[in-house]
């Protein structure tokens, strides 16, 4: 018995003690533990102590205070900004079903760990104390807006409400009380509200964790709630969605549609509510969607209904968003496009598809009609009757659209076959994207220029170009496509409207394909891709040392290069040329393969310095022309030496006191393509009857005087220059015994006008051979040079073209030069007066008129209207003369038709009085 | 080290001998085609795989005539010639230590790897002597344009000459070099660019001029 007694006692004790440890133990963890409220997504109750009495906690040696009654006093708090906290204290609360048992907490105490835990309905009987709340993450996410609501009024009064709160990046679990320390913020809330207030915590980071606790002075008392704590991420409201339109599937199903609120932090659920508008019973469908549209029933467009979408946290805890506005079916199904915008590029076909309801009836598809820029009916062939509602049109072969003012779009409407549309309208943006893009390689094969344009008139506002690429590892492949694995390549917009993009460093042999991306907010177009191996479009650096000389003896133009560096062997060439003059006019010479790297030009003037420039291709024609390359001039220097001397005359001026004559020799300048190309001197070589020769020089001037003092004296003037003397060349043989030789039987000159002068003379009969003619003439009022020309001894006549004025005296005379000297000179100082009747001098002065000696071209021209007007006059003349005649010689006999006797006279008939 | 030899005369030259094979006349290979990203270094692997491939036109697309890519090869061995004349940075006659194979540094331990000098090489070994090369001048390319282009050549260059040992039935190397460049090279280039530089660029030349040698004659390996 006492055994058992002893066990049993052993027991007991156990037992005490075993429930003194589980009791130390429970008080060493409640020592150590602040239990956390954890906000949920909807509004929940906190409850709210009033520190109006103090007790020693039975787990704690601080100064613990329960909560009690309030007192009420009246008063507006004002909503203030954050203020960090110098000082921590809040409640720490452990609860449980039945009790709250909460301690003031402050910095200064031991850490103590944060539990997280709801705040159960029977820990807070005490209704009358408590706060109904709300907190959750604005739709913009910058803003955490909590609500309180006293659920006892009279504690409105006097009341200033803060909310006190500390953010953390760790979890809940991972933070304790000591973390709180000098990261506490206060907000003060706006009370202003007849029975809430609310508080405004400004964003911090949606998954840091939230620590939070209100503390409420009413009348100086000071009242405090639990602890609680949130993941702003857990409690976003989220915008209403957006922008709510009908829209219709390719097959024509109606479906409405919507846009997500932003910023989205996560993915979405929808709700779409749809309710018989006021007047129709009141019923209403809620479907829950996860994208942005929700296929509706056609028959719900008949009527009108109203569609509400709220939005919410698809995987996670969330609010729902408010419900966006209404959005009446009957008014967005007036008319429907699918799409409602088209983006597409040139050439290519499209289709729309429609519903149109005509005042709150559906039009068949079968009449609908469609209409394109409320100009061009589209033909009923391009239509298909999708069904008895949708009707769909299908345009070919699209033309880029043509801006239209500020439209850059072009318009389709669907009409009711009576001629009647709806004001609403598809767009069609038809983009021209057919870019051709050129490349060209620099000659030092280092970098590849592309360029290409875009017509201005096509590129739609808000679009953007560029250009995109890929390189294959050697040459291009058969059929240029584009490729997911392509770059952007920069390129920068030049004057003309056209982009340049760079490559370099390139590779020779790659191939680059590249096309143009045009992005735009409703698609994307590409261009035709192209490819181009660098190699293949090289344009290469021009010729150098290029150099050219009229080439002495042969005459002929010799330019000579340097191929450029990087080009093959096998280059064509073209040379351009001209004489070096203000208006320089180039003459082009084409060489295919010059291995030699020089060419021979033929050229007419030799005379001249010429310009020269060079410029290569390959000779496959593949890449370009290179630039031209620097000129190269050349120099004018002789070439061969002068084809002929000069033309002389000679001047006798007779000395009769010496009775000797001197003799001046005159010559004409030797032009440069008879000299080619200068006359150094001039050589004058003479000879006498006594067989005597000489020569004498003359470097400067075209005259050389000497005595003539032998019977006979030859004359010949040669040219001379740096290459030889002159192998053809003019004589003259002065001879005292045929200067008295006639041989012109007459002399005439007619003054034409006062730049003309004809000479016509007649020759007598000759027994000397006459070798050519000179005719002299000179002002005779004025000391003038006496002005010659040798013609030949066939013709007889000359225009003299010259400045004649004609109230002065001029002298003329012709000169028959003889193979054994020069004759005897005929001399006329008077123009005579031409006879209009003489029709062969009117034309020969007509022809000096007209600048030219050929007297078969002129005779027509000039003769014919003369004589078709002669005639004219003549006939006239004859005509009114015949007329004068004839009333001359006959007098009028009077009508007698016109006699009042005679009035019913039939004269044709005989009629006999007699 | 093997003399300084000038190749083609200076001037580089492209001849397109055309054939008929596109707007160009450059051969197009649709199969062939391997999209590249541009001025990057690849893996010679790949470039393998990518003249494997070369049969597939071959086989049913528009046959690649060997003496075209001879003569694209060529024209190209000689623009890399006159490029590399024209960079005067070949101070090769004087013997540069440090860099020498055999002495302080190895291939595999980082010397500048050997370029040509070896006449009988065929055109496969001649290729498989470029990547190297390549790489080494990819690492010095930065700020130094030219040698970006060289390097960007070089790369070309090995691709024709695959090609065309693909194209004569060649053998193919067996062993790739291999990829990277070695450590010690690394640090050489940064320590003494210039001079990694000019003895690059002195052995491709030598390695050029074993590549010409060898396609001066009808196409062979």
């Amino acid at each position: 018995m006492e055994r058992r007694r002893s066990a049993l006692r052993n027991k007991m004790y156990q037992q005490i003690i075993l429930a003194t440890f589980v009791l130390l133990g429970f008080l060493q963890v409640a020592d150590a533990q602040c239990m956390v409220h954890q906000i949920p997504p909807r509004n929940f109750t906190l409850p709210c102590m009033l520190l109006n009495k103090t007790f020693l906690s039975p787990f704690s040696a601080e100064v613990v205070e329960s909560w009690s009654g309030w007192r009420i006093e009246h008063g507006a708090p004002e909503t203030k900004p954050p203020v960090l906290m110098n000082e921590e204290s809040f409640l720490c609360c452990l609860w449980s079903d039945n009790n709250i048992d909460c301690s003031l907490y402050r910095a200064s105490m031991q850490a103590r760990k944060f539990i997280p835990s709801e705040i159960s309905i029977s820990a807070s009987q005490e209704i009358d104390s408590n706060w109904n709340i709300e907190c959750w993450i604005k739709g913009k996410l910058d803003l955490l807006v909590c609500t309180v609501q006293f659920l006892k009024l009279y504690l409105r009064a006097d009341l200033k409400l803060n909310l006190l709160y500390a953010a953390s990046e760790l979890s809940l679990g991972d933070v304790s009380t000591s973390s709180l320390k000098g990261t506490v913020v206060a907000v003060q809330c706006d009370c202003s509200a007849y029975d809430r207030c609310e508080c405004h915590l400004p964003s911090l980071g949606l998954n840091h964790t939230l620590i939070m606790w209100l503390k409420a002075t009413v009348g100086g008392t000071p009242l405090w709630s639990p602890v609680a704590s949130v993941k702003p991420i857990d409690i976003v409201k989220p915008e209403p969605p957006l922008n709510l339109h009908l829209d219709m599937t390719e097959e024509g199903q109606v479906k409405i549609c919507w846009s997500h609120p932003e910023p989205m932090p996560y993915p979405l659920e929808y709700e779409v509510k749809i309710s018989a508008s006021s007047g129709q019973s009141s019923w209403q469908m809620v479907h829950v969607a996860e994208e942005t549209s929700l296929a509706v029933d056609n028959t719900l467009l008949d009527s009108s209904h109203l569609v509400h979408v709220r939005c919410r946290n698809r995987h996670g805890p969330g609010f729902w968003s408010d419900w966006s506005s209404p959005y009446n079916l009957s008014w967005g199904a007036e008319v429907l496009y699918f799409p409602p915008k088209i983006l597409t590029s040139v050439g290519s076909n499209v289709s729309f598809h429609c519903i149109y309801k005509n005042k709150s009836k559906t039009v068949v598809s079968k009449k609908i009609v469609w209409w394109l820029n409320l100009a061009e009916e589209i033909p009923e062939s391009q239509y298909t009757l999708v069904n008895d509602r949708v009707s769909k049109v299908t345009l070919f072969n699209l033309k880029a659209t043509k801006p239209r003012g500020s439209f850059f779009y072009n318009t389709l409407y669907c009409c009711h076959q009576n001629r009647e549309c709806h004001h609403r309208y598809a767009e069609l943006y038809v983009v021209d994207v057919n870019i051709n893009i050129t490349c060209e390689t620099d000659g030092y094969l280092t970098q590849m220029t592309c360029t290409w344009s875009a017509n201005p008139t096509t590129v739609l506002l808000g679009s953007s170009l560029q250009l995109r690429y890929y390189r294959s590892t050697i040459y291009c492949s058969d059929v240029p496509s584009t490729s997911p694995k392509s770059e952007v390549k920069e390129c920068r917009l030049q004057k003309n409207h056209s982009y340049e993009c760079t490559f370099q460093p390139i590779f020779l042999l790659s191939g680059y394909t590249m096309w143009i991306e045009f992005k735009h907010s409703l698609g994307t177009l590409e261009s035709s891709p192209t490819c181009v191996v660098p190699a293949d479009v090289v344009k290469l650096l021009p010729p150098s040392s290029v150099k050219a000389e009229i080439t002495r003896n042969v005459g002929l133009l010799n330019v000579s290069w340097t191929n450029p560096i990087f080009a093959n062997d096998d280059l064509t060439f073209q040379i351009r040329y001209a004489v070096n003059r203000e208006e320089i006019t180039w003459e082009l010479y084409e060489v295919s393969n010059a291995p030699t790297r020089s060419a021979v030009i033929q050229v007419q003037k030799l005379c001249v310095e010429y310009v020269v420039q060079v410029r290569c291709r390959e000779l496959t024609g593949a890449g370009y022309w290179s630039n031209w390359s620097g000129s190269a001039h050349t120099l004018v220097k002789d070439v061969k030496a002068p084809l002929q001397g000069p033309e002389f005359w000679r001047i006798i001026i007779e000395d009769p006191a010496r009775r000797q004559k001197n003799v001046t020799l005159l010559w004409k300048p030797l032009m440069q393509n008879r000299s080619l190309c200068s006359v150094s001197r001039y050589v004058i070589k003479h000879q006498t009857s006594g067989n005597t020769t000489w020569s004498e020089y003359v470097d400067n001037g075209t005259t050389c005087s000497f005595p003539w003092t032998e019977h006979t004296h030859a004359v010949t003037v040669l040219a001379m220059n740096s290459m030889g003397v002159s192998s053809i060349n003019f004589n003259l043989t002065l001879s005292q015994q045929m200067s008295t030789v006639s041989a012109v039987e007459s002399l005439r000159a007619y003054l034409v006008n006062s730049t003309c002068v004809l000479l016509i003379w007649t020759l007598s009969p000759q027994i000397y051979t006459i070798t050519s003619f000179v005719i002299e003439w000179k002002h005779l009022n004025k000391e003038e040079e006496l002005k010659w020309v040798r013609v030949p001894p066939n013709i007889s006549q000359y225009y003299i073209y010259d400045h004649f004025v004609l109230v002065e005296k001029y002298q003329f005379s012709l000169c028959p030069v003889f193979a054994g000297g020069v004759g005897k000179a005929t001399t006329t100082d008077h123009f005579t007066k031409g006879d209009l009747q003489d029709l062969y001098v009117v034309y020969e002065i007509a022809a000096c008129k007209g600048g030219y000696e050929n007297e078969n071209n002129t005779s027509l021209s000039v003769v014919l209207p003369i004589v078709i007007s002669t005639s004219v006059l003549l006939l006239g003349a004859l005509l009114v003369s015949h007329q004068r005649m004839k009333k001359l010689f006959w007098e009028d006999v009077p009508n007698p038709k016109n006699c009042s006797w005679a009035q019913g006279v039939n004269f044709q008939k005989r009629m006999d009085i007699l | 080290m093997a003399p300084l030899r000038y190749i083609g005369g200076g001037r580089g030259a492209w001849s397109h001998r055309r054939d008929g094979t596109g707007p160009t006349g450059r051969p197009r290979l649709s199969e062939w085609v391997q999209v590249s990203e541009p001025a990057r270094m690849r893996c010679p692997r790949v470039s393998l795989w990518g003249v494997l491939w070369l049969w597939l036109p071959l086989a049913g697309g528009r046959p690649l005539r060997p003496d075209k890519v001879q003569a694209d090869t060529r024209n190209l061995t000689r623009t890399l010639s006159t490029r590399i004349r024209h960079l005067q940075l070949l101070p090769v006659t004087l013997r540069i230590r440090g860099l020498e194979v055999g002495e302080e540094v190895t291939p595999q331990t980082g010397g500048v790897p050997e370029g040509g000098g070896v006449p009988e090489a065929g055109l496969g070994a001649l290729a498989q002597r470029l990547p190297p090369l390549q790489r080494l001048l990819g690492t010095l390319a930065p700020g130094h344009p030219p040698l970006a282009q060289v390097a960007n050549d070089t790369e070309n260059l090995r691709s024709l000459l695959l090609t065309l040992v693909t194209l004569l039935g060649c053998p193919l190397p067996a062993v790739s070099p291999p990829p990277g460049v070695p450590p010690r090279l690394a640090e050489l280039v940064a320590e003494a660019p210039h001079t990694v530089a000019a003895v690059a660029l002195a052995r491709l030349r030598d390695c050029l001029d074993a590549i010409a040698t060898r396609l001066d004659g009808p196409p062979a390996c």
